[in-house]
């Protein structure tokens, strides 16, 4: 069985994707990390909006976005990868429930504080019962995602919702710089997220899901190569590689094949390889003469995510 | 592919190990108490706390005690070595862990957070490395053999409900021969102060299914499963303690934190879960409710066990009334007190009770009984979010 996306929308730093011209137009990230957000009430009454958190919002717009290339057909699942959540609520209810003298606290941000209320959320606005999945593990949080949805089409399912998403804080900047890390990865910290919809009808597909793994590796480019094998290919068989560096500084890979390094324009956040994958399957749908992608995650400095989609 | 139950490990209000938390269920023993472990509350208050500091917790583990791990991290460790016994999580095979977990290292992010925001102090910064749900995971895995698969589900009361149907699947599909699942999770003043935020906290001991029941106590603890497929088994050569057989994940879709008066979603996964199984629901000999104790999970679950059980009569109870809703790990060690049930064929009572509710009679499970006739438990988990994972394991 083969596994097709259907539909892909992200919300980042960057303007959206399309055309040709769609990898020219990426901007370095540089002092300004602003996300592009889209007029959320498009898709959410303002009631609600006012007590989302920033990832849930995100999310829900995303996934209107991809529903709406499927003409709002029905989700069989709903998946989400996220490596913190919704960090600002977090940060919000545990101040206060450290500094209150009462015993009385608003409970709205240890509500949206649940690493899962960015799907439940989605769940609940689609009035939808189906599977509902969050996965939470540091880096790699959007490939156990997407290994998951596989495994839902895998079992039968139609139409996998799946996404990354983080947020982006201004603690998490204090705290990366009273840990002191590497400052390339201070100015790269951010946030963002990019929903899927996959299936395994051909005819709707924008690319096609080769492979997806996690790998262990030593050497990053030997890790790929075999990846690359274990698929029937080779480097000279993929036209462009994806490659994206998460939140621990490891030396930059110099792939033998035309590479972009997606977290120089998105920026570095856990669920980060799910743009990077957004990316990819944008090139492939515009560059005609392009058959294979590949989306290389530097997850941590002992294991990544691989990501390999094709041309349909 | 089959999916087998081979090692079981619980760390509860009720003590560290199986020996320990089957005493205290057998003898109607709580393990909830005013905190004592647990500091800086604004009052006293009754958890499900296990009476050992962090640093007896590290001795106990032979952990250094100037190592940085979370709370959550520890009882894990103290879970999973129990379960996995001699057996390794290796490339031997293709072994994974899945952990579930609400809040991580929140134990000494709270730590640090209380410096900075009461005194002015960062110098513990380091306490927040160990502050997300997958970096505790990783802790727990090095302790485990390090295998392949490493990851960490996160779907609030139902989180390791959901990583143990993760991994069954993934053992259903062949991408695993051995998997370690469940979840762990600590008592912090983050979700105490959540839950009294929402006022479902009681002040007193809960009391599951209870007409005047008044809403939950927080517990801490761990409760894995190792799952083993034939493969495995040849190069383990455990014993079966139970199958996995059935499992099911729905959505209530109902409100974000409150369930559905009628448990669409609750009943949508024992439904499920039967079917996947392939069996009736007169074929359950007995339910592990999630039974919280607030007023709207026990009367929208037991609503969808009338939905499912008809008029017959069922065996059900909660645990919680001993071990206090342990959130993230709440799934897991129940699921180790289901396959408790099955190996010693009895079931455990549900503490506390004394008038069913108003509209509905259902009584449960009252007395200790043993020597009855144990061959498929249910275990349900229900959480915010409308996550909703049914369970069940059948004797082999």
């Amino acid at each position: 069985m083969s596994t097709y996306i259907y539909a892909s929308s992200a919300i980042s730093t960057q303007n959206q994707l399309a055309g040709e011209a769609a990898l020219d137009s990426l901007v370095s990230i540089g002092e300004n990390k602003d996300l592009i957000e889209p007029d959320y009430s498009e898709y959410i009454k303002p009631m609600v909006i006012r007590r989302m958190s920033k990832a849930t919002k995100m999310s829900v717009a995303c996934a209107f976005r991809c529903l709406k290339a499927i003409d709002y057909a029905s989700l069989e699942a709903i998946i989400v990868g996220t490596g913190l959540g919704a960090t600002t609520d977090t940060e919000k209810f545990l101040k206060v429930s450290i500094a209150s003298e009462v015993n009385m606290l608003p409970p709205t941000a240890f509500i949206q504080s649940g690493h899962n209320s960015i799907a439940g959320h989605i769940a609940l606005l689609l009035k939808n019962d189906c599977y509902n999945m969050t996965h939470v593990q540091q880096g790699l949080s959007f490939e156990h995602a997407m290994l998951d949805a596989l495994l839902n089409l895998s079992e039968g399912k139609k139409n996998v919702l799946v996404g990354g998403v983080d947020e982006k804080n201004a603690l998490l900047n204090e705290i990366a710089t009273r840990l002191k890390l590497d400052t390339k990865i201070q100015n790269q910290l951010a946030g963002g997220s990019a929903y899927f919809i996959l299936g395994s009808e051909k005819s709707k597909a924008i690319a096609k899901v080769k492979a997806v793994t996690i790998m262990q590796y030593t050497s990053p480019v030997e890790a790929a190569q075999l990846f690359l094998e274990n698929n029937g290919l080779s480097y000279s068989n993929v036209q462009k590689g994806f490659v994206g560096y998460s939140l621990s500084f490891v030396e930059p890979i110099q792939l033998p094949l035309d590479t972009i390094v997606y977290t120089d324009y998105s920026g570095r956040f856990f669920s980060s390889a799910a743009y990077g994958l957004h990316l990819a399957s944008t090139y492939l749908q515009y560059f005609i003469n392009a058959k294979f992608a590949l989306v290389i995650n530097i997850a941590s400095s002992s294991k990544m995510g691989l990501i390999l989609i094709e041309r349909v | 592919m089959n999916v087998f139950v081979t090692g079981v490990g619980v760390v509860s209000a009720l003590g560290i190990g199986i020996k320990a938390n089957f005493k205290a269920l057998k003898c109607h023993k709580s393990g909830i108490r005013p905190n004592k472990i647990i500091e800086n509350l604004l009052e006293e208050t009754f958890v499900g706390e296990l009476p050992l500091s962090n640093i007896e917790l590290k001795n106990l583990l032979q952990v250094p005690v100037e190592t940085n791990a979370p709370r959550t991290a520890l009882l894990g460790m103290l879970a999973s070595n129990e379960a996995l016994g001699n057996t390794l999580l290796d490339n031997k095979v293709r072994s994974g862990f899945i952990g579930g977990s609400t809040v991580g290292g929140m134990d000494l992010s709270e730590d640090y957070f209380r410096g900075v925001y009461l005194e002015g102090n960062h110098e513990n910064v380091t306490y927040l490395t160990t502050h997300d749900l997958g970096t505790v995971t990783d802790i727990i895995a090095k302790n485990c053999g390090e295998p392949g698969y490493v990851n960490t589900i996160s779907t609030a009361c139902s989180s390791s409900a959901n990583s143990i149907m993760l991994g069954a699947r993934m053992i259903k599909n062949g991408l695993l021969d051995r998997v370690l699942v469940g979840g762990n999770d600590a008592l912090s003043r983050f979700t105490i102060n959540g839950f009294r935020s929402l006022m479902i906290y009681d002040k007193e001991i809960c009391k599951p299914f209870d007409k005047n029941r008044k809403g939950l106590n927080l517990g801490e603890g761990a409760g894995y499963l190792l799952l083993e497929n034939e493969t495995s088994l040849t190069q383990s050569k455990n014993k079966i303690l139970a199958s996995l057989v059935g499992w099911h994940n729905a959505n209530d879709a109902y409100h974000q934190t409150g369930t559905s008066p009628e448990g669409d979603g609750a009943m949508k996964a024992m439904k499920g879960a039967l079917a996947y199984a392939g069996l009736q629901s007169n074929s359950i000999n007995h339910i592990n409710a999630h039974g919280t104790a607030t007023q709207n999970n026990d009367q929208s679950e037991l609503n969808a066990i009338n939905r499912i059980f008809g008029d017959t009569g069922i065996n059900f109870s909660s645990t919680k009334g001993y071990t206090g809703h342990t959130l993230g790990a709440s799934g897991g060690i129940e699921a180790v007190y289901s396959v408790l049930s099955l190996i010693n064929q009895c079931v455990f009572p549900n503490i506390n009770w004394s008038t069913p509710m108003d509209n509905n009679m259902r009584k449960p499970v009252l007395d200790f009984k043993d020597n009855v006739a144990i061959t498929h438990v249910m275990s349900n988990s229900f959480g915010f979010g409308g996550n909703s994972t049914s369970l069940i394991f059948s004797k082999s």
